[in-house]
């Protein structure tokens, strides 16, 4: 009986957080119709996040990315990651604006299923993508 | 856009052909539209330059919700492109196909194919893989319709989709061909879902080479693959919102029923 509770639980709650999570898109969505994509100002990377049966893997592509400077914080229930990125001419090009060097960077909010466990998270780069790699905790 | 020599029209879409061209023995037709990791449209843009394709081209759809016109340079042209060099034909996309258009342009595609006597319809797109994480090098599949395309498929050396659920254009391409008597071939490449994958474009070209016998170097689309990422940031977007209204996420590879 309490494995079933347990499970409804977990259910309830995986059930929330993609509820959460659609409406942020469609607030997302909703944003990026108003504001030109080529405003000058922080970079909104792509990402994909995978679900494994023990662990989360979270990609955020940042091409281009000063590796160095990529920082990966740890809030409430999300992650945010921010990068510098190497501005160069082809870059501005590819971007469709000229940027300060000061002004180009990468900024990513992602918000975190409920048994990720990001203490013990770790993450690499490769090829200009960050790979995140979350296990899951039990929740109750 | 030039003043067309030729229009043809096929339930919404329109056809056009700027000039009066021949497409040279083996005629092949490559479809590029923005999908999966953007396979496609990055592999046929990167063949397009390296080949020096000429346009010759384009493909309207009409009544198009929200009623959208490209420009560039001043002028408007079609979203849908034409370009040809000797043999080949491209189709290449600049946005993603609106959902209403899916079947009517894949037909219109498939008619003009015929109505021109290609020999191979090809299509090039990606599959998500969760794999392509792990820095494994993106494997290649193929799927096939008509006798001489399989024969074709099967002397690649590479795996067939062996089962699974395609979702999108290639999927009706795929479905429909046989109505219309019409060889094609789907390959496909492991890539990201919602992130240009240009890495995955590179073996799906190199499969394409193989297929074709036309030699394309993949150095240069390799080594600015991270420029090419940021450069199709805005069109992966405009991608990833249409494959969701589609269900895209429901494509897989792997057995649906046990039998």
């Amino acid at each position: 009986m309490d494995e079933e509770i347990r499970r409804l639980i977990n259910f309830m709650y995986k059930k929330l957080w993609e509820l959460r999570k659609e409406l942020e898109d469609v607030y997302e969505h909703s944003f990026s119709r108003v504001i030109s994509p080529y405003t000058r100002g922080p970079i909104e990377p792509l990402h994909s996040m995978y679900e494994f049966p023990d662990e989360y893997v979270i990609v955020i592509d940042m091409p281009i990315a000063d590796s160095s400077s990529i920082t990966v914080q740890v809030g409430e229930d999300y992650l945010e990651i921010k990068a510098k990125i190497v501005v160069r001419e082809a870059v501005e090009s590819a971007l469709h604006a000229e940027y300060r060097k000061e002004e180009a960077f990468y900024v990513k909010r992602v918000l975190l299923p409920l048994d990720a466990d990001v203490s013990s998270m770790r993450y690499r780069i490769s090829g200009g993508r960050l790979i995140i790699n979350i296990p899951k905790k039990t929740i109750f | 856009m030039p003043v067309p020599k030729r229009e043809e029209m096929y339930d919404g879409v329109v056809i056009y052909e700027y000039e009066d061209f021949v497409v040279q023995e083996p005629s092949y037709i490559v479809v590029g539209l923005p999908d999966t990791g953007l396979v496609g449209a990055i592999s046929v843009t990167h063949m397009i330059s390296e080949l020096g394709a000429i346009e010759v081209g384009g493909i309207d759809l009409l009544a198009m919700i929200p009623p959208i016109t490209l420009i560039r340079k001043g002028e408007p042209i079609p979203p849908i492109r034409l370009f040809l060099k000797d043999n080949v034909l491209f189709v290449l996309s600049e946005a993603p196909v609106p959902i209403n258009y899916v079947y009517k342009l894949s037909k219109a595609i498939m008619e003009y194919s015929v109505k021109r006597r290609f020999k191979l319809l090809i299509s090039l797109t990606g599959i998500a893989s969760p794999s392509r994480y792990r820095d494994e090098k993106p494997r290649a599949y193929w799927a096939a319709s008509g006798k001489e395309a399989l024969e074709k498929a099967l002397s690649l050396g590479i795996e067939s989709f062996d089962e699974g659920i395609l979702i999108g254009p290639y999927a009706v391409i795929l479905k429909e061909a046989s109505k219309y008597r019409l060889n094609t071939i789907v390959l496909l490449s492991e890539s990201f879902m919602d992130i240009p994958d240009p890495e995955a474009a590179a073996t799906a070209l190199k499969v394409f080479s193989e297929l074709t016998g036309l030699r394309i170097d993949t150095t240069k689309l390799l080594e600015e693959a991270e420029l090419i990422r940021l450069r199709m940031r805005e069109l992966m977007k405009q991608t990833t919102r249409t494959m969701s209204q589609m269900g895209k996420e429901l494509e897989v590879r792997h057995p649906i029923i046990y039998t």
